[in-house]
């Protein structure tokens, strides 16, 4: 599903944020990047959602070479990504419902359809009964449901989640990693970031540790 | 079409959710086409007043003194058969002295006494359409001059030329001032535009996040502009109505000791027209240009 071969990631001033990474997430695979703050989880996942390209090697999602893509096919790779961040990135003048909605719209998908399936998935993260409410509203656990149910409306193949917990107690935590351990049990690749070392311990899943950009364990 | 409406319905969302930035951008786009608006007016009066001027102004031809007073009517007569001319009238050397006599008191005194035949008769040429084909005008003074037993043409060659090189120059001005406006308003609304566009950064990264194309976050800008260039380019439209109903008429009368039956005009359809058709054009153009810029910076 995501392929990377030989990977290097450079900023301005040549600050390496990866080096050299070969790795390979298969599909369905739910897969956890741990390392400290600046190991280069977040670039990583960036590269995998194409906010950034790679400086040098191949990387592959789901079989199709995002340093040759456009910015359109870019735009319609996207749509099969979902992606959840720390900061839950919701929009504050929206509601609950147009926040979710918004990745539907963009498809062209029919008003009606949009509704229902925005609806189904704010169900699913039990939030239905706050529709209509504004982010700021809503508790940090709440907020971090809403932002999974944006990321899974579209129903992608691949559901990226950047420190998602970071944000919450252990409580919001369980029922946040609930939700995507569920994304992941109907096939959804899921490749979680996270520096949460009790996380990781608790997961019976693949973890692969980054180390001043480089691969230090898998 | 049902995206048509999508995009239109987000663009009215978004004018309606930023009244204060919408008033701004609207209020820029009128009042720059306003200006523009009033000056492309002016140009119009100053054409109205070149009619008028050659609706009135005559063509006269002196005639030679060794001309007998008999060899005057034919003289007229083969003028008024020229194509151009509506009618020709003999003006003999004591009509042209009681003439000048009448121009005031000052004028008499300077002829008092002298012979009455001191002026030369002439021949005043009423043209069809006026003057407002000055090279046809030029032609038939050539043609009038070379005729036997005329002296002298005069049709105020020197004051026409002005005023047509007058308008020359304003129009070619209007048409640079036109451009330099319409380049000015464009940078303007998308520097005004771009407000909007960067006050709404976080939810075109979302958009981009989710998967939205470039043309999607882009539309709904557009019709956000055309709103704004539209009620931009009708509030110009409207000032220049209202300009003409309350201020025009008193410059007609102002300007009546000058040039009387002159009516001063601040507005017509086709110029209102104009005012909204730019306003859309800036509106949409500005708007396009402000969250290009906006989306290649988060692209690259």
């Amino acid at each position: 599903m995501i392929q990377l071969f030989h990977v290097y990631k450079t900023f301005s001033g040549d600050q390496q944020a990866l080096v050299d990474i070969t790795m390979e997430i298969e599909k369905g695979e739910f897969v956890y990047l741990a390392g400290a703050s600046g190991a280069g989880k977040s670039t990583l996942l960036k590269l995998m959602f194409c906010a950034l390209r790679p400086t040098r090697g191949q990387l592959l999602v789901n079989g199709r070479n995002v340093a040759r893509l456009g910015t359109k096919a870019i735009a319609y790779l996207r749509r099969n990504i979902g992606v959840v961040f720390q900061d839950f990135k919701l929009l504050p003048r929206l509601t609950v419902e147009e926040n979710v909605a918004i990745a539907r719209e963009i498809t062209g998908a029919p008003r009606r359809d949009i509704r229902r399936q925005t609806y189904s998935i704010l169900k699913e993260v039990g939030l239905a009964h706050k529709l209509h409410q504004l982010p700021p509203r809503l508790s940090g656990g709440e907020q971090q449901r809403v932002a999974i149910a944006r990321a899974l409306v579209n129903e992608p193949q691949i559901l990226l989640a950047d420190e998602p917990t970071g944000n919450l107690d252990e409580e919001r935590s369980a029922e946040i990693m609930g939700l995507l351990e569920q994304a992941n049990n109907r096939g959804t690749t899921v490749v979680v970031a996270t520096h949460d070392r009790n996380l990781l311990e608790s997961a019976n899943r693949r973890v692969i540790t980054l180390e001043d950009g480089r691969v230090a364990e898998r | 079409m049902r995206r048509l409406f999508y995009f239109a319905g987000k663009g009215f969302r978004s004018v309606r959710d930023s009244p204060g930035i919408s008033l701004l951008t609207a209020g820029t786009v009128g009042a720059t086409l306003f200006v523009a608006g009033l000056y492309v007016m002016a140009l119009q009066n100053l054409e109205g007043l070149a009619l008028i001027w050659g609706r009135t102004a005559t063509l006269t031809a002196y005639i030679d003194d060794a001309v007998p007073p008999e060899g005057r009517e034919p003289l007229r007569a083969r003028l008024e058969a020229f194509e151009q001319v509506e009618h020709a009238v003999l003006v003999s050397p004591i009509e042209a002295l009681e003439r000048f006599k009448a121009r005031g008191a000052s004028a008499a005194a300077l002829v008092e006494g002298v012979s009455e035949e001191i002026l030369p008769a002439s021949i005043e040429l009423q043209l069809e359409g006026g003057f407002a084909d000055l090279t046809a005008v030029e032609k038939l003074a050539l043609q009038t001059r070379e005729l036997p037993g005329v002296t002298d043409v005069d049709y105020g060659q020197q004051e026409l030329e002005r005023l047509q090189t007058l308008l020359d120059l304003l129009r070619m001005g209007g048409l640079i001032a036109g451009i330099l406006i319409a380049i000015a308003t464009a940078f303007i609304v998308s520097n005004t535009i771009r407000l909007t566009v960067y006050a709404r950064r976080d939810e075109i990264i979302i958009l981009r996040l989710v998967g939205a194309t470039n043309g999607f976050i882009r539309t709904p800008y557009l019709f956000e502009g055309l709103i704004w260039g539209l009620a931009g380019g009708g509030a110009s439209a409207l000032m220049m109505w209202l300009a003409d109903v309350s201020l025009a008429p008193q410059i007609s009368i102002a300007v009546a000791n000058v040039v009387g039956g002159l009516n001063i005009h601040l507005f017509n359809l086709e110029v209102a027209g104009i005012l909204v058709v730019a306003g859309v054009f800036l509106g949409v153009f500005g708007s396009g240009l402000a969250v290009g810029r906006f989306i290649d910076q988060e692209t690259s």
